[in-house]
């Protein structure tokens, strides 16, 4: 049985230009032929503040360990990128996803997020004024590779993830990684 | 707290896993340790001074409906002329046919029917307070109802009927143990008849489970105390124990563990058994995400991605897709559109080969506000299936016509650019009479990992990925060493096989050649 190690933090958010303090929820989702030996796959970091360079920085640690009978289902990181406003309010200010690397070894991984946009203009208008964002009913949409043309985003930040990744007894099952 | 001690007894209810044949039920029976069991006075005035209290023990055994007989019981079966049904026939021929000295316990056997079952069904179906088919019967408002519903044909009388007879008849079968404090005279004549039970035992055989009441007990911790149903205490305090299947000690042990190994056997091969290509096949697993997009002229850029496998992969997965419609966030003043769009292949190619590449092809296709979409640029990338984490960023590129106001009209006007039916335009630009040029619009960067596998001990294939990679890893090499050894045990065995007739030594001693 293979094993995978991954330890790193989830380093910063940048790009994201409209708030003022955000935080992040991810979920390492794998296949069915992973299983969890140690560590969390979920959780949220701080509310951080932007700095002067739009950079809030959570410094998230992250220490997970696998145990596969299969390469496919390969582990994902899925995040949910959400603001905190003045008087306690949150919302959902960006979806994101990422393979992760099959190559042990750090890794700096940068996320790139989106939200799903307004279309009307008193939605538009709603949101500038008072806040909150459209969200996903299904958010399997966002690691799945679906069609999804119908969906019209905003553009936001990117999410920096920093991991070390430890691969153990691949080779003896014939896999090749790098 | 008196009341408390009194009411120690408690029903049990025990789910039987095995035929309750086997039961066997131990009373221990003790005179209680009261002022009344103290020795008199005569009995030590000749003989030592020591005080001692009659604290012995009797043991009763007794098995599953095994009947026991009190002393009237014996007097009563032993007279023929008492006998009249079955039953007390047959007690009759065990009471004369054993020599029976009647002790302080006996028991009632279900066919006795001296006590009355747990749960008589059929006294609750005549007289439960919610038959509504007695209550009509009561009122004779049957017939009426009857006929308004139209007869018992009718699915309202069912409805009115169901309800009784949703629970099946349940069988039941008791034993009684029972402590014998009657008088009697000398002639073992009955005078005056007091009993009470010590246990009953209730076993349900449509469910098969036991009810006793009361239940097990220890006689040190907690005892039971004889005493009547008013309360008066006879002097005696006992225990109950049961023991339910007559398993030997080991014979249970080795059954566990059987089950315990099974399991972990079983939990042990769903871990172990890593899932392996098939054999003379090796795997590509291969996970794109398309990240982001920049540069482009237009807003509300999606991107359309065209997979071609060649022919010599096999591959079941969607190969043709769109991202989702993405506005743009300005950046440091320019424009940057982001997906995040991930999709996975599994490829499955011949082991021994080296796989061609996948083509990818890409096209940027942006929307304005009429619902127009409007080609802004392709992008093609053979992508290698050599394992590894790569990212690379593709220039786009647009089809103009060769007349730069003919093109800048269009593209002003109209927007969008000519579009291309055939892609593999793209890879090779000479193949095709175009009269066209081609024009740098945007960027595409994509990120892809691709992982191979394949069954161990194949040297074509380790061969191939050494190739393939360029550059051996250490579990190549180490697979390579296998394989070898694994060649080379083969080639010995074949040579053993071969030399085998030929050094066979003959019977007068001398090697045939």
């Amino acid at each position: 049985m293979a094993e995978l190690h991954i330890l790193g933090q989830l380093q910063c958010a940048s790009k994201f230009y409209d708030k003022s303090f955000i935080f992040c929820r991810y979920s390492f989702q794998a296949g069915p032929n992973w299983t969890i030996v140690s560590g969390c796959p979920e959780g949220q970091t701080v509310s951080a503040k932007l700095d002067y360079e739009k950079t809030a920085v959570w410094a998230h640690p992250v220490d997970i360990h696998y145990v596969t009978k299969g390469v496919q289902g390969w582990p994902k990181l899925i995040l949910q990128v959400s603001c905190l406003d003045t008087i306690g309010r949150s919302w959902i200010i960006g979806y994101g996803c990422c393979n992760l690397p099959a190559v042990p070894g750090p890794h700096t991984i940068h996320v790139n997020c989106w939200v799903p946009s307004a279309i009307k203009l008193t939605d538009k208008v709603r949101q500038y004024f008072v806040g909150g964002s459209h969200q996903l009913i299904q958010s399997d949409i966002v690691n799945l590779g679906l069609n999804r043309s119908k969906l019209n985003t905003q553009s936001k930040g990117t999410v920096q993830l920093q991991i070390n990744l430890i691969l153990r007894n691949f080779s003896q099952f014939g896999v090749e990684y790098k | 707290m008196n009341d408390f001690n009194r009411c120690n007894k408690v029903s049990g209810v025990y789910c039987l896993k095995h035929g309750i044949s086997d039961l066997k039920i131990t009373i221990k029976l003790k005179s209680q340790d009261s002022i009344i069991s103290l020795p008199k006075f005569e009995d030590y005035s000749q003989g030592s001074n020591a005080l001692k209290l009659d604290t012995t023990t009797e043991e009763y055994v007794f098995k599953w409906q095994e009947k026991i007989f009190s002393r009237w019981e014996v007097q009563r079966y032993i007279d023929e002329h008492n006998c009249i049904t079955d039953d007390e026939l047959k007690y009759h021929e065990n009471v004369k046919n054993i020599d029976y000295t009647p002790g302080k316990i006996f028991t009632y056997v279900h066919e006795d029917y001296y006590l009355p079952l747990p749960y008589d069904t059929d006294k609750k179906s005549k007289k439960g307070i919610f038959n509504l088919e007695t209550y009509l019967e009561q009122l004779n408002l049957n017939d009426p109802i009857g006929r308004v519903f139209g007869g018992e044909m009718i699915s309202t009388m069912h409805l009115f009927s169901s309800d009784e007879n949703v629970m099946d008849p349940v069988e039941w079968m008791a034993m009684h143990v029972v402590f014998d404090n009657s008088d009697y005279n000398e002639e073992s004549q009955l005078i005056y008849k007091q009993e009470v039970t010590l246990l009953s035992l209730y076993h349900n055989l449509t469910q098969n489970y036991l009810i006793m009441t009361p239940d097990v007990n220890n006689l040190e911790l907690n005892p039971y105390s004889v005493e009547t149903p008013s309360g008066v205490q006879w002097g005696y305090q006992y225990a109950i124990d049961v023991e339910f299947h007559n398993l030997e000690d080991g014979e249970e042990l080795v059954m566990l563990l059987n089950k315990l190994h099974k399991r972990w056997d079983r939990k042990h091969k769903h871990f172990v058994n890593f899932h392996m290509p098939p054999p003379g096949k090796r795997q590509y697993y291969v996970a794109l995400e398309i990240l982001t997009a920049e540069g482009f002229d237009m807003d509300n850029l999606y991107i359309e991605f065209n997979i071609k496998v060649p022919e010599e992969l096999q591959c079941e997965d969607t190969l043709h897709g769109r991202t989702h419609t993405s506005v743009a966030n300005f950046i440091d003043f320019t424009e940057e559109w982001t997906f995040g769009h991930s999709l996975e292949l599994i490829i499955e190619a011949d082991s021994g080969t080296d796989p061609p590449p996948l083509k990818l092809f890409f096209e940027a296709i942006s929307t304005d506000w009429w619902g127009r979409h409007r080609t802004e640029g392709y992008a093609y990338l053979p992508l290698p299936l050599v394992p590894g984490h790569y990212t690379k960023t593709m220039s786009c590129r647009r089809p103009e016509e060769l007349d730069i106001v003919t093109a800048r009209s269009r593209r002003f006007f109209l927007g969008g650019c000519h579009l291309i039916k055939d892609l593999n335009v793209l890879i090779d630009p000479h193949s095709k009479n175009a009269n066209f040029t081609f024009t740098t619009t945007g960027t595409i960067t994509i990120r892809w990992n691709v992982i191979s596998q394949s069954r161990m001990g194949n040297i074509g294939s380790t061969s191939a990925v050494s190739s393939s990679c360029g550059a051996s890893t250490a579990s190549a090499l180490l697979r390579g060493a296998e394989a070898a050894l694994y060649k080379y045990k083969q080639a010995r065995a074949r040579l053993a096989a071969a030399t085998k007739q030929l050094v066979e030594p003959s019977g007068d001693g001398f090697v045939k050649y």
